[in-house]
């Protein structure tokens, strides 16, 4: 299994995908503080036009609160380029027949498909830990007296959301035939309960509501409220790997 | 002894929707000898060999490698095979000896072994001072490499899927002679439509037709067996063609040539050589090839 995720690794680097993956994550992660930061610029510049039609703008009070409020809007985008850019995992192997000259060699299927998955646990961890990182670290240097509550608490649930991604990926990339049907199925599940969170009685059980740990913070809403769509994010976890080791068994390679 | 033959297929059968690809193979393979297992596009060689490698499940019938069944999925037999599949494919981003240790971590090899025994298959297949990555290999490279690692593990049984057919001459006989040399330590099997290889280095041989074995045995015995006796003339004089293939009903292939086809005339034939004085440059066996028994067996069918 350790040479297996060796050659996971191997093909994270060299293929440059890590690369990639690093810079957009600490793009994301600049661009939090970073607009809030500006946000104070562009209320200046926007005033003169604002007063010809009539409005006037109140002075903007600019704390770490507006920066964790980015932190939890930019999310989806960065899981947007998590999963563009993991998609291919099983697929393209499936497409090029190297899996074949692996299983012949009597690797079992569980140790490649369980490879596959802690490989991208550990890359989505790592690149929450450097979009979260880059954000706290700047809204301690900008705004380090404000107290944000429950931002902890509030950042994990945004990685078990990854690891919800993570998973989808990995047992729709023992589903598929190719990446696009990856896209789509992952993308399709995250769409659903999207919209299933727009029935009162259903969203908060959602995982969507998972990005929403700004409610937490500004104290409109309890640890508790959460509970619902931990649970269930952690289940849809435990059953898509369970799913997913179940198919790639039995996979036509 | 079920270990004298390193695989045993009975009475396999597989069909894809409603069409049968092998209906009831049997086939043994004995340790030590390079098989050919030949058969036209489409027979269902590499069906066969997937099925070996536990890469597809069976419909009915059974498979022992080494002795051990096979079995689809998680297949453990899978560890006595090495196996080249007829275009391999890499991971590219890897160079061939970081290729080969890979192979040797997963197949559960040591450190010492892999790195020793990586040297040697590289050198055999003449790649040891190859430093670049996979990414700009050619065919007959990648096929080379092939062999390196389905040679590594010191398998019991090396699977090559049509390791020829897609090279250059050249390149054909490059891997025909790493073949040969790779039957000093295990047993090859060799599927391929390209008889001239079988002649060349193959021991036994398994002609595969419609979904069975319509012939198996040894190259000298399956000739043997269809050596035909026939008996070619040629002489000197062409009209003396004409009278002799009117005079023994022989058939008459060009001017100065005819053939004789039952053996028990040869005696009286000679006589009247001799009596009647007629001059011959030459009387010899027809020797079959194995062209002929391909053809004759599967038009047959």
């Amino acid at each position: 299994m350790n040479a297996y995720i060796k050659k996971e690794w191997m093909e994270l680097t060299r293929t440059g995908r890590l690369l990639i993956l690093s810079i957009i994550f600490i793009l994301f992660g600049i661009l939090n503080p970073a607009i809030a930061k500006l946000t104070p610029w562009l209320y200046d510049m926007m005033k003169d036009t604002f007063k010809e039609q009539g409005l006037t703008l109140g002075t903007v009070n600019i704390t770490a609160f507006t920066c964790w409020e980015q932190y939890f809007k930019n999310i989806l985008m960065a899981i947007i380029a998590m999963l563009l850019l993991s998609c291919n995992g099983f697929t393209g192997e499936y497409q090029k027949g190297t899996l074949i000259q692996v299983v012949t060699k009597g690797l079992s299927r569980r140790k490649i498909y369980f490879s596959k998955l802690l490989t991208g646990f550990a890359t989505w961890t790592a690149m929450f830990v450097l979009y979260s990182g880059i954000t706290f670290v700047y809204a301690k240097y900008f705004w380090g007296d404000d107290e944000v509550p429950h931002i902890f608490l509030a950042m994990l649930f945004v990685w078990l959301l990854g690891m919800l991604l993570m998973s989808l990926i990995a047992m729709f990339g023992t589903i598929a035939g190719n990446s696009g049907q990856v896209l789509l199925g992952t993308g399709a599940v995250f769409f659903v309960t999207f919209l299933l969170g727009y029935v009162p009685k259903l969203s908060d059980y959602m995982p969507m509501k998972l990005t929403d740990g700004m409610a937490l913070c500004k104290g409109t809403a309890q640890v508790s409220d959460f509970t619902g769509s931990i649970i269930i994010a952690s289940i849809m976890i435990v059953v898509c790997v369970i799913i997913g080791m179940a198919v790639f068994d039995k996979k036509k390679l | 002894m079920t270990d004298r033959y390193v695989l045993e297929i009975e009475g396999l059968e597989k069909h894809f929707g409603d069409k049968k690809v092998l209906r009831g193979l049997n086939l043994k393979v004995p340790e030590k000898k390079v098989f050919g297992f030949v058969g036209r596009n489409g027979a269902g060689k590499t069906t066969t060999m997937k099925l070996v490698l536990g890469l597809m499940a069976q419909d009915k019938g059974e498979i022992r490698v080494a002795g051990e069944k096979v079995k689809y999925g998680n297949n453990k037999t899978n560890k006595y095979i090495g196996y080249l599949p007829d275009v391999p494919e890499y991971y590219s981003f890897m160079t061939p000896k970081e290729y080969l240790r890979f192979c040797g971590e997963i197949t559960g090899m040591d450190k010492n072994e892999i790195r020793t025994r990586s040297e040697e298959m590289l050198r055999l297949v003449g790649l040891g001072e190859e430093k670049h990555r996979i990414k700009g290999f050619s065919r007959g490279m990648k096929q080379r490499l092939g062999i390196a690692q389905a040679l590594l593990a010191k398998p019991k049984l090396l699977i090559c899927d049509e390791p020829t057919s897609a090279l250059d001459p050249l390149g054909r006989k490059e891997i025909l002679e790493i073949l040969v040399a790779a039957k000093e330590e295990t047993t090859i099997i060799f599927s391929t439509h390209i008889l001239s290889d079988v002649e060349h280095i193959c021991d036994e041989m398994a002609l595969l037709n419609e979904g069975r074995i319509v012939m198996q045995g040894s190259i000298d015995e399956v000739k043997n067996r269809h050596r035909g006796d026939a008996f070619e003339i040629r002489l000197e004089r062409k009209a003396d063609a004409g009278i002799l293939s009117e005079a023994f009903k022989l058939e008459r292939i060009n001017e100065d040539r005819v053939i004789l086809k039952d053996r028990s005339m040869l005696p009286e034939l000679l006589r009247y050589l001799a009596d009647s004085s007629i001059p011959f440059v030459s009387m010899e066996k027809q020797e079959v090839t194995l062209e002929d028994i391909f053809i004759d067996a599967i038009g047959e069918k």
